[in-house]
């Protein structure tokens, strides 16, 4: 399902590193808070998202 | 000062797996940026891509899928 | 009440109050150094100093020691006050101008240099130190002196006796003019955290783990100064719910029970004792529990790889096993501990997944032991695939380069070399045994202990003590892992309830809700109750600004702020308002779901609301707690989280939660060991139970074994457990039947049975699997060609005959792993290597003069069997390895049967001449397709049946009402079957014992009209819950079992046309949820 999600981000222009998929397991408190950090950092190397730009 | 852009998260999160691992994040005190925004779902099988359609078309600068 | 002014804003604050503690608690921090919460304000440093108006005239006073009154003014922040204040800076930073702290504040008011002679002290004399001593019940210190002499010291210079260098005084210092280490000769250390294995620190009040339970705070008296001196309880003055209670004593609480379950584990072998591992001596030889916690994201250094001498991550690992275990030189222990070559080969592999570089990761060993189930797999993996080494060997010695600290390791290896490789750290594989504490405590019981200090047990009695009514499980029985240790607690369970049926349920309360009001023709009336958990939110977010703007939430009625939403008094509360202002969706703003949404529905069930007419927002996980630094943006994420759930709060509707009733029979397929034990296990608790059998008679494949390897007769206890059964009042057998049908679900259950072309049906509310497995026929080894080569089985049969030809002979050589362990079978038979052991010591004791050649991979006797090895080591029967790729070759020439083998201690081929060739074959699973496909059960790679979850759930299937039990799981010993028999038979009890079953309401359905029957939702489900059902237009349309769905919403997602949703979190919810966090 995820893969398909991805496919239609794609067509509609949008980058692909604004979508991520983790397995953050219960345990991995540290992961998550580390997820949320890279992410972060990503989209804002990314710039804000609109989807005229998309377009 | 020039505010720094501070993007938007729209995260679905698994109950199981990383609703508690934020859980977890959180008892622990990791600190992380104020951008996410979580949503709860039974299990990540449940996010239709239409969530994330309607999160970008709403305006979302990302969206994590965290099983 | 009283009511001021706070920098021109009216606040309230109670009576008695000091102006520092009012304004801190509206935001307006004031500055100050002398200052402690829980100490009498003293003024010293004047830091605080602020400009009050009593209305007549203006004036300074230090706010820490000045009580509020109704109708000052108050400024912290004018002109004047900071005037006043950057002189008493400046006064300080004279006194002291190397102090950090005292430099920020002065750089703070831009003063380079005081105006006054500087001096090079570093203490400002604020006595903090003095009354921390002093509330400690110590008063060790004072000051002393007078005028410019005055000083803080101890009496006469000396440190006391009185100081118990518990550096309370350190700790407060805001200077750090007093240094713990002046005041203690010894070394400072943290209070080792036992959870961590010491290599993290601990306060003496404190959360044992993460996942304690009860997750609250324990102060260990042992280290607390209160307890030493009566006095400190600091941490009183802070708690704000007044929880903490010095005076509590150690309670003495009788019970009175009908059975006593003993599952207090085991402690890991203590390697500090043995100069020769280097544990104590060298800081970068851990043990594997430090090694786990190593590893670990909750352990010392949050998961990344390091080790603990110098923090640099190490790029060589060596493990090496049986440090405890297998050894009787060093009064460690003889018996194998069973668990560590499976979790160093864990370590080893996780260790290179968290290493950011390649790490080498070697495991020194002399057999490794993956006998459980998939532990082969996971081995050849390690191996194969991620490239741990394995080096078989014997450990000469540990040394350190006392440098670089690294390790020297010396070993010999298989053809006895000795072998010199150096690794940065060294972690040792500890076993398992039982603590001192526990021995003492079986004494006490009058429990029989064996030799190795474990509970003496039974083959046929595996969890049963020698005090009756007294059970036993896990580690303190033998050395075990979690799977078979989770067994054995649901089999002791098993036999508890058993002797117990009597009694069930007579101590259950029923609990009578009122009558659920009916809201659906309402609108939503919504109450949102915003929590401070004490400060954990409400000192970061700000709680009042988020109340304020939730009233302004459409839907919203209702909104207030509680100190503790899950303090009881608050839930009776909540009840009366749910009640007064007729709410019908409620709202709590406070920690997370997943610890206390089932506490707030209970609150709603007792207003008479339904429960899925709640909703949580987490604020405190994932705002106050998260991000502290940022109190703005946890504020505004917070509103975010609090308008998301209003959004959501608007759709969610009541769900009914039907029940369904319980056909209190169970059915158990397989008449050999397991299934008779499930069956014995079900009927001794009282449920009905038909027993299913193919063959003309019960006992299964243990009629052809002889003795087990403790030494018990099996076929005297065999005909014993078949008499029992057949006798049994509540069980009936069905032998010469097979499985025909099966339908429905838990509870519910109907299964045809066929015997001799007769169908019968029996309705029942739970399944026990219980089919077996068979030993393989080999292909090889001139198996079946020459009457002298036998498998396990057969010679079993032979020894049973007392056959000549078997025990007459003069060599006699057994071949292990026969069709195990190969490609075409990647598992261990686990049974195989003690079984042949056995065989070889009853043929000893048979025909002493018996030459006996065990040929073997790893010699894999677990446990306690390993004195078996041991015995026949010393009987003179001769082990001899081979590897895969160099199997022995047996040859037939005449009447000459021989086996040859590179023997790889002398480097060169051997033949032996044999007599009788005995193959240790594997186990082999029955064809268990049709069955699995009738009951929907899932089988793994080797067709053996797959358990829900291999750690947790080893008994139970995903399909709820379903168990599992003997070597249709995997192949095992007789104990262990038994074990797991009574294990499942416990569980379907759990099922059995109930009256009705609550189903979720939070459940898929599909829309019948919408739905074409296209069968996507039937494959996505992972619980079997949907299936196609004919409509009576020749189409079919899915239908939802209720029983069986988890909500998981994979069929909604897998839905084409949009027939299939959840209740509880529709798409329309989840939209609306994402619509409003990004409004």
């Amino acid at each position: 399902m995820f893969e398909m999600t991805k496919e239609l981000v794609k067509i509609l222009g949008i980058d692909l590193g604004r979508l991520r998929l983790e397995w953050i397991s219960s345990a991995e408190g540290t992961r998550f808070a580390e997820v949320a950090r890279e992410f972060t950092e990503e989209l804002k190397s990314l710039g804000p998202f609109t989807l005229k730009k998309a377009a | 000062m020039s505010q720094e852009f501070s993007p938007k998260i729209i995260t679905f999160a698994c109950n199981w797996c990383a609703y508690s691992a934020a859980d977890l994040a959180g008892v622990s005190r990791f600190q992380y940026p104020p951008t996410m925004r979580i949503i709860r779902v039974m299990c990540s099988g449940r996010i239709n891509p239409n969530f994330v359609l309607k999160a970008f078309q709403g305006g979302a600068d990302g969206v994590l899928v965290a099983g | 009440m009283i009511t001021f002014k706070l920098n021109g804003k009216d606040v309230q604050a109670e009576e008695g109050e000091f102006i520092l503690q009012v304004a801190d608690k509206y935001g307006a921090g004031i500055p100050t150094l002398c200052h402690h919460k829980a100490l009498e304000p003293a003024g010293m440093c004047r830091l605080c100093t602020v400009e009050l108006f009593d209305g007549r005239r203006t004036r300074f006073v230090t706010a820490c020691n000045y009580p509020i009154w109704a109708g000052m003014e108050v400024n912290t922040d004018s002109e004047a006050v900071h005037q006043v204040r950057r002189l008493i800076v400046e006064l300080l930073f004279a006194r002291c101008p190397d102090v950090p702290v005292i430099k920020e504040l002065a750089a703070g008011y831009n003063i380079e240099e005081p105006r006054f002679k500087k001096k090079d002290d570093d203490c400002i004399l604020c006595g903090l130190c003095v009354r921390i001593c002093e509330k400690m019940g110590n008063s060790a210190i004072t000051l002393t002196g007078r005028g410019v002499d005055i000083k803080v010291d101890t009496p006469f210079h000396e440190q006391t006796d009185i100081c118990m260098a518990c550096g309370a005084c350190a700790s407060v210092c805001p200077t750090g003019h007093i240094k713990l280490e002046d005041i203690t000769k010894h070394v400072v250390k943290p209070i080792p955290s036992e959870y961590d294995m010491g290599l993290k620190g601990r306060k003496p009040i404190y959360v044992p783990y993460a996942q304690a339970i009860p997750n609250k705070p324990a102060i260990d008296r042992s280290k607390c100064v209160h307890f030493k001196t009566g006095g400190c309880k600091i941490c009183t003055e802070f708690c704000g719910v007044n929880a903490i209670d010095h005076s509590q004593e150690d309670e003495t609480v009788e019970l009175n029970v009908g059975a006593i379950i003993l599952a207090p584990g085991f402690q890991p072998f203590n390697p500090k004792q043995y100069e020769t591992y280097g544990y104590s001596a060298y800081p970068n030889v851990v043990t594997s529990m430090e090694f786990e916690r190593i590893l670990s994201a909750t352990g010392p250094y949050q998961g990344h790889l390091q080790r603990p001498s110098d923090g640099e991550a190490p790029d060589k690992i060596a493990w090496l096993q049986c440090v405890g275990s297998r050894d009787i030189n060093r009064c460690d222990h003889s018996y194998c501990s069973s668990v560590c070559c499976m979790y160093a080969i864990k370590e080893a592999v996780i260790a290179k997944e968290h290493a950011e570089h390649d790490l080498d990761a070697a495991v020194f060993f002399m057999d490794i032991r993956t006998y459980g189930k998939d532990f082969e797999r996971y081995y050849n993996r390690a191996k194969n695939e991620q490239g741990v080494r394995f080096i078989r060997s014997r450990i000469h010695s540990i040394s350190e380069d006392s440098d670089t600290h690294d390790l020297i390791l010396q070993y010999a290896d298989e053809e006895g070399t000795l072998n010199e490789e150096v690794f940065e750290m060294v972690v040792l594989s500890v076993g398992l045994e039982t603590p001192k504490a526990l021995v003492e405590m079986a004494h006490g019981m009058e429990i029989e202990l064996d030799e190795d200090a474990f509970v003496r047990t039974g083959t046929f009695t595996p969890v049963e003590t020698s005090k009756k009514g007294v059970y036993v499980c896990g580690a303190f029985q033998e050395p075990k892992d979690i799977p078979y240790s989770v067994m054995e607690a649901s089999a002791a369970a098993c036999d508890a309830k058993a002797i117990l049926s009597s009694a069930r349920g007579s101590l259950v309360k029923d609990k009578a809700y009122p009558k659920e009001i009916d809201v659906s023709s309402q609108k939503p009336r919504i109450g949102v109750f915003v929590c401070n958990c004490g400060t954990n939110i409400g000192g970061i977010v700000d709680v009042p600004q988020v109340a304020e703007y939730t009233r302004s939430l459409p839907g919203v009625t209702y909104v207030e702020e509680n100190l503790f939403t899950c303090s009881q008094d608050t839930q009776d509360n909540m009840k009366e308002i749910i009640e007064h202002e007729g709410l019908n969706r409620v709202i709590v703003a406070a920690c997370t779901p997943r610890t206390h949404e089932a506490l707030f529905q209970e609150t709603l069930r007792d207003a008479g609301l339904n429960k899925y007419l709640f909703e949580m927002a987490n604020i405190r996980n994932q705002c106050s707690w998260v991000h502290s630094k940022e109190k703005e943006e946890a504020t505004d994420k917070s509103k975010d989280l609090i308008r998301m759930a209003v959004a959501r709060a608007q759709l969610i509707q009541p769900l009914p939660q039907p029940t369904i009733s319980v056909d209190k029979k169970a059915l158990v397929i397989g008449g050999g060991i397991s299934g008779m034990t499930s069956t014995l296990g079900l009927a001794d608790q009282g449920f009905h139970t038909y027993l299913i059998e193919e063959s003309d008679r019960l006992g299964g494949n243990a009629i052809n074994l002889i003795e087990t390897w403790r030494g018990d007769r099996i076929a005297d206890s065999l005909k014993e457990m078949v008499l029992k059964t057949e006798e049994h009042p509540l069980i009936e057998v069905h032998t010469k039947s097979t499985i025909k049908d099966a339908t429905g679900f838990v509870g519910n259950f109907e299964t045809t049975i066929s015997h001799e072309g007769a169908d019968t049906t029996f309705k029942h509310g739970a399944v026990v699997i219980a089919v077996g497995a068979r030993e393989h026929k080999p292909t090889e080894y001139l198996y079946g060609e020459n009457d002298s080569v036998l498998t396990s089985l057969e010679l079993d049969k032979a020894l049973k005959n007392e056959d000549k030809k078997v025990t007459n002979g003069k060599n006699t050589v057994f071949v292990q792993c026969v069709g195990s362990r190969d490609s075409e079978r990647p598992y261990c038979s686990k049974v195989c290597c003690t079984h042949s052991i056995k065989s070889a010591l009853e043929l000893k004791e048979m025909n002493p003069d018996m030459d006996i050649y065990i040929l073997y991979r790893d010699i894999r006797t677990y446990g306690q069997r390993e004195e078996l090895y041991r015995e026949a080591r010393r009987q003179g029967v001769i082990f001899i390895r081979y590897s895969l790729d160099r199997k022995p070759e047996v040859e037939q020439e005449g009447s000459v049967l021989s086996v040859i083998i590179r023997d790889y201690i002398l480097g060169r081929d051997i033949r032996i001449e044999a007599d009788l060739i005995v193959l240790a074959s594997a186990i082999v699973p029955r064809d268990n397709e049709s069955l699995a496909r009738l009951y929907k059960l899932p089988l793994n790679e080797d067709g053996f049946f797959m358990e829900a979850h291999a750690k947790l759930r080893p008994v139970e299937f995903a399909t709820e009402g379903i168990f599992l039990a003997g070597i249709a799981h995997y192949p095992k010993p007789i104990e262990e079957s038994i074990a797991q028999a009574k294990a499942a038979a416990s569980r379907a009890s759990v099922v059995l014992s109930k009256e009705q079953l609550t189903v979720e309401g939070a459940v898929s359905h599909v829309n019948e009209i919408m739905c074409r029957g296209c069968g996507k939702c039937v494959e996505a489900c992972p619980f079997n819950a949907i299936e196609l059902v004919e409509k009576e237009d020749d189409k079919s349309a899915a239908y939802v079992q209720e029983a069986l769905c988890k909500g998981c919403g994979s069929c909604a997602v897998a839905c084409p046309t949009g027939a299939a949703s959840i209740f509880h979190f529709d798409d329309q919810e989840v939209l609306a949820m994402v619509e409003a966090a990004l409004n």
